[in-house]
């Protein structure tokens, strides 16, 4: 009874969003979703899987400017710019990591570090076609007839999506071949003897986890309407490892809170040096940046050492004790009227 | 399986970012004569923070001398100043936390991705007026930036300005060698296809055109081929505080003789001061007057007393992107003046209209001779060289050059 | 005859992977931990060299003997706090957690220094070098002597002193290792101590070539495609390929573009990887899954 108003509360407040507050609210909103579908992909191919991968960015970057110019060129709808960015990334994905999927992880991580570094030579490099350094400006997303032309108005794709986006993850490890990856990231050798082949769950592993970057990439051109190369940088693929971690990899709760999480804390950093502008005068924004990275890098290595099961763990345990209590003190409720 | 955990905790932020929305916007409702509030975003970190910093400097004590002289037109100036970290997503994003927070009239930004990024949005929808430090070549479309101003001369008009100096002075008979040295980043790509052309126009041969990375880099590569091509001229763009001073020190060790040359961000005096005799008779650009000491005119003067005031070791030089700073501000000042007057209200288009219509405008000392914008842009500079023997005082060497293009 | 001149300026500059790329090599044998943040050591190792000169009074190479002892501390922190706490965990998980202390170490280095690229004290002879008609930059050939001097003793001593051989030893079998009496916990923080020797010279020598910012990190990135390319289980073969990955990129950089020089490495990684995955010169000892 209670589990559902939550549900139904949560649905109206989501879809309510924006109209009910400023572009700036719904702006990270979009950016939460964006990272959320990202963070999910790379969940699998390394929270589940175990594979590591630097060139999660690398693969946004592909879906974004395969929608951007998908649309500027030919109009496409934006949903099937979705779905095709999708594609497209997962198929680089594929590529760059041929080589690499029938030797052990380490060398996937460097094949993935030449594929990040590789993708963002290609697009700076891309001259008219991809815009160089300056980028694209991705013309005005369309569905059917409607243009999108406000973040108010994307912000309803980028939900759906989403939404999709974990409903497919929750129910991709019900089936054989999500529990293929989690023997593989458990025992990869014991798996093969069980009959999975390694070499084409690794690749399949990778790509999916490619495939929903291409769709966040895709996202993420519908609603900043720009983009450029350095976007999706190195750091960036870092941020999304972090998220993983954070959130508590091999886990689908984790993805959410690890990347809305990692979304919102340079805003509450921001917004604490803000507020201590007064002390310190505007140099306070000025050290926004390394103070990032310093938290940032401080959550991985946090986590990893104290709590490498992220915060969806942490989430778990207090519920858990949050339970407890409930029920020892309906316990002594019973026992006072017996 | 879903965590239940979870779905409270996005409630609970979600409750909490609603009501601080709503509390923010409501306030953003009453106006009239509420202060004007501008936007201001610069690289305060990143390799531009030599210049970012410099550049927020200039937007603090412009609105402090606004303010103490009644404001504009009697309002109140308020400046929201954020860090982009030379990032184009940040940027953006800082705009649109800008805009939550009040009625943004002025948005100023680091650089040509800034402009590029917001544009789109900007002029179909919100419709701010726009400056930034970018002095990029097709900034001048006004059909594609109708809301931006460049506070300046952009980079072709600069290093154009250059070469036909070059063309003038060049003694001898062999027409000059010029070399191009340049980052692989937009700042330094801008110009350089259509300074060639202009080059061999002129009958100079150009005889190097080096692309380097922008920090960070190992120039022995560059001098060595400098030392093949042997330039009598060599010119820098898109650098900020690396790579060309190394050039220049390098070159020099080698022995060679070129004379070196820049557009607006490769002329800080303090850089040159640190480079020292090797930079004697360096030579570029500046839009904007060097020095504030003595000056008579009504911004200058009000810079100089202002620098004074709040820096003891002021040497009276304000540095160019300070100067940069105080000339978009100006230029929104004078666009929201006019358009007050008028009785008009602050929209962009509006505040833009009121800019191109300016005629010969007395900018109260920034620029030596009154000025008119052309092409969303102040065409208007002059060539400085830094002598060694006067304490690297940058001397101009040529009258205020208007370029018309 | 240009060619030579980049040849051997891409040559000199590729000194200082060499030594970048050892320092990972050792740790890397000793205990599989791919050490992502090798290029924040070296930053921080030029940092505290910019910082101990600054003290007055005090002569460039005790300066220098303080940045070498500030960051064995720092790798020695690094090592027993917080990669001990992940014995039993996968190796991802150290190799993501070297990431992530990476990056803090840039945060406070930009932190504390700010991120205006600054100047080392001239302690590399600025005067060119001639050699016949040939001109090489001062700097680079003397960081190039440095580099290849403290690559060589670090390799003489890994082979032939008693420590290096308990090194070795760990490096091949850890549990063989154990077994015979080497304290291998000891063994592998030396490893993190001899890469913080090494890229703290890096550090130096690179930062006194191109200044000093948080972004001399990157030039860590391409080591890692440095120590594939030589084998990762290969100590003189890295070594080389660190002389081979230097020229390869400033040739490039010449004759195709500044803009390549990034990418380079890594075209040369994913070819590696195609055709013989265990490097130049690593053993064919490449596990396969």
């Amino acid at each position: 009874m209670g589990r559902i108003s939550i549900w139904v509360s949560l649905a109206v407040l989501l879809l309510a969003l924006p109209w009910a507050s400023s572009g700036y609210v719904v702006f990270l909103a979009c950016l939460c979703g964006v990272n959320i579908v990202a963070t999910l992909g790379l969940n699998i191919t390394t929270g589940y899987t175990g594979l590591l991968s630097l060139s999660h960015a690398g693969f946004v970057a592909v879906g974004a400017y395969t929608t951007a110019l998908l649309s500027n060129h030919w109009g496409v709808p934006i949903l099937v710019c979705i779905l095709l960015s999708g594609v497209m990334a997962s198929l680089v994905g594929g590529i760059f990591g041929l080589p690499s999927f029938r030797l052990k992880g380490i060398y996937l991580a460097v094949a993935t570090l030449a594929a990040q570094y590789t993708i963002i030579f290609a697009l700076r490099q891309g001259g008219p076609i991809t815009g160089g350094d300056s980028g694209l400006v991705v013309s005005i997303p369309q569905i059917g007839g409607l243009a999108l032309d406000t973040n108010q108005k994307f912000y309803f794709v980028v939900l759906a999506v989403t939404v999709l986006a974990i409903w497919i993850s929750r129910n991709l490890f019900f089936t054989r071949i999500g529990r293929a990856f989690i023997a593989i990231r458990e025992r990869d050798f014991t798996a093969e003897v069980f009959g999975i082949n390694l070499m084409r769950y690794k690749a399949l592993a990778f790509m999916i986890g490619a495939f929903y970057a291409g769709v966040a990439g895709s996202l993420l051109a519908g609603f900043m309407r720009v983009v450029t190369p350095e976007q999706f940088s190195l750091t960036e693929s870092v941020f999304y490892l972090a998220a993983v971690v954070v959130g508590g990899a091999g886990s689908i709760a984790g993805s959410i809170i690890g990347a809305v999480f990692m979304t919102l804390i340079p805003e509450f950093i921001a917004f604490a040096l803000e507020s201590t502008q007064e002390a310190f005068g505007f140099r306070a924004i000025a050290i926004l940046g390394s103070v990032r990275e310093i938290v940032f890098g401080g959550m991985i290595v946090a986590f990893l050492v104290f709590e490498p099961r992220g915060l969806s763990e942490v989430a778990r345990r207090i519920w858990a004790r949050l339970k407890r209590t409930k029920s020892s003190s309906s316990d002594n409720a019973h026992s006072k009227h017996t | 399986m879903f965590s239940l955990k979870f779905s409270k905790r996005n409630l609970l932020g979600i409750v909490g970012a609603i009501t601080l929305a709503t509390i923010t916007s409501s306030a953003a409702l009453a106006q009239s004569k509420e202060p004007l509030t501008w936007s201001v975003n610069l690289s305060l970190t990143g390799p531009l923070a030599y210049s970012g910093e410099l550049q927020a400097k200039g937007f603090e004590e412009f609105a402090e001398w606004v303010n103490q002289n009644g404001g504009i037109r009697g309002r109140k100036l308020t400046i929201i100043t954020d860090d982009t970290q030379y990032k184009v997503a940040v940027s953006v994003a800082n705009l649109k936390r800008a805009q939550s927070k009040a009625t943004i009239s002025f948005a100023s930004g680091d650089g040509t991705p800034w402009v590029r990024a917001v544009s789109p949005e900007n002029n179909q929808t919100h419709k701010i007026l726009m400056s930034s430090g970018s002095f990029a070549s097709d900034l001048v479309d006004a059909a594609k930036y109708p809301l931006h101003f460049v506070p300046g001369p952009n980079y072709t008009d600069q290093i154009i300005m250059l070469l036909e100096h070059i063309k003038k002075s060049h003694k001898g008979s062999a027409p000059a060698r010029v070399a191009f040295i340049y980052s692989s980043t937009e700042f330094g790509r801008d110009p350089i296809q259509a300074s060639k052309a202009h080059a061999r126009q002129l009958g100079l041969e150009v005889v190097l055109d080096e692309e380097t990375a922008f920090t960070a880099v190992d120039v022995s590569p560059v001098v060595v081929k400098m030392r093949g091509a042997q330039p009598d001229y060599t010119i820098f763009q898109g650098y900020a505080t690396s790579v060309w001073p190394e050039v220049i020190r390098l070159a020099r060790e080698y022995g060679l003789k070129s004379q070196f040359m820049g557009t607006i961000w490769a002329m800080d005096r303090g850089i040159i001061v640190k480079l020292g005799k090797a930079a004697d008779g360096y030579t570029g650009v500046s839009p904007y007057t060097f020095k504030s000491t003595g000056s008579k005119d009504e911004v200058l003067s009000a810079i100089d007393a202002l620098r004074r005031k709040n820096d003891p070791a002021y040497d009276g030089y304000p540095t160019i992107p300070y100067m940069q700073s105080w000339f978009s501000a100006l230029m929104a000042k004078r666009a929201m003046e006019i358009t007050i007057d008028a009785g008009k209200p602050i929209t962009g288009e509006n505040l833009a209209k009121a800019l191109r219509d300016l005629k010969d405008w007395n900018t109260g000392g920034v620029f030596g001779v009154p000025v008119n914008i052309i092409g969303n842009r102040v065409p208007v500079g002059r060539i400085y060289k830094y002598d060694a023997g006067k304490n690297f005082e940058p001397v101009p060497i040529s009258d205020w050059i208007t370029v018309n293009k | 005859m240009m060619f030579l001149e980049y040849s051997l300026i891409g040559i000199a500059a590729g000194g200082i992977y060499g030594l970048l790329a050892l320092g990972f090599v050792f740790i890397f044998m000793a205990s599989g931990v791919f050490n992502f943040a090798t290029g924040q050591m070296m930053m921080l190792g030029a940092y505290f060299f910019l910082a101990f000169s600054k003290i007055p009074g005090l002569p460039w190479w005790a300066a220098f003997a303080l940045a070498i002892l500030g960051s064995i501390v720092v790798a020695i922190i690094l090592e027993w706090v917080v990669i001990r706490r992940l014995i039993g965990q996968p190796v991802i998980s150290a190799v993501m957690v070297t990431m992530g202390l990476g990056w803090m170490l840039q945060g406070t280095a930009s932190l504390i220094w700010g991120q205006v690229p600054q100047q080392l004290p001239d302690v590399l002879p600025r005067a060119p070098i001639f050699i016949g008609e040939i001109l090489v930059p001062g700097r680079s050939v003397w960081g190039f002597v440095i580099a290849i001097a403290v690559a060589l003793a670090s390799v003489v001593y890994f082979r032939y002193s008693r420590t290096g051989v308990a090194l070795r030893a760990t490096a091949s079998d850890q549990i063989t290792a154990y077994s015979m009496g080497i304290n291998v916990p000891a063994s592998i923080r030396l490893t993190w101590i001899m890469a913080a020797i090494s890229t703290t010279f890096a550090g130096v020598i690179a930062g006194s070539i191109n200044g000093v910012t948080p972004e001399l990190s990157n030039v860590a990135i391409s080591v890692i495609a440095v120590v594939l390319l030589g084998g990762v289980n290969s100590v003189g073969g890295v070594i080389i390929a660190g002389l081979m990955m230097g020229w390869l990129e400033t040739i490039s950089g010449v004759y195709l573009g500044g803009h390549w020089r990034e990418v380079i490495p890594y075209l040369a990684v994913l070819l590696v990887l195609l055709v013989r995955p265990s490097g130049l010169f690593g053993s064919k000892l490449v596990e396969r899954i």
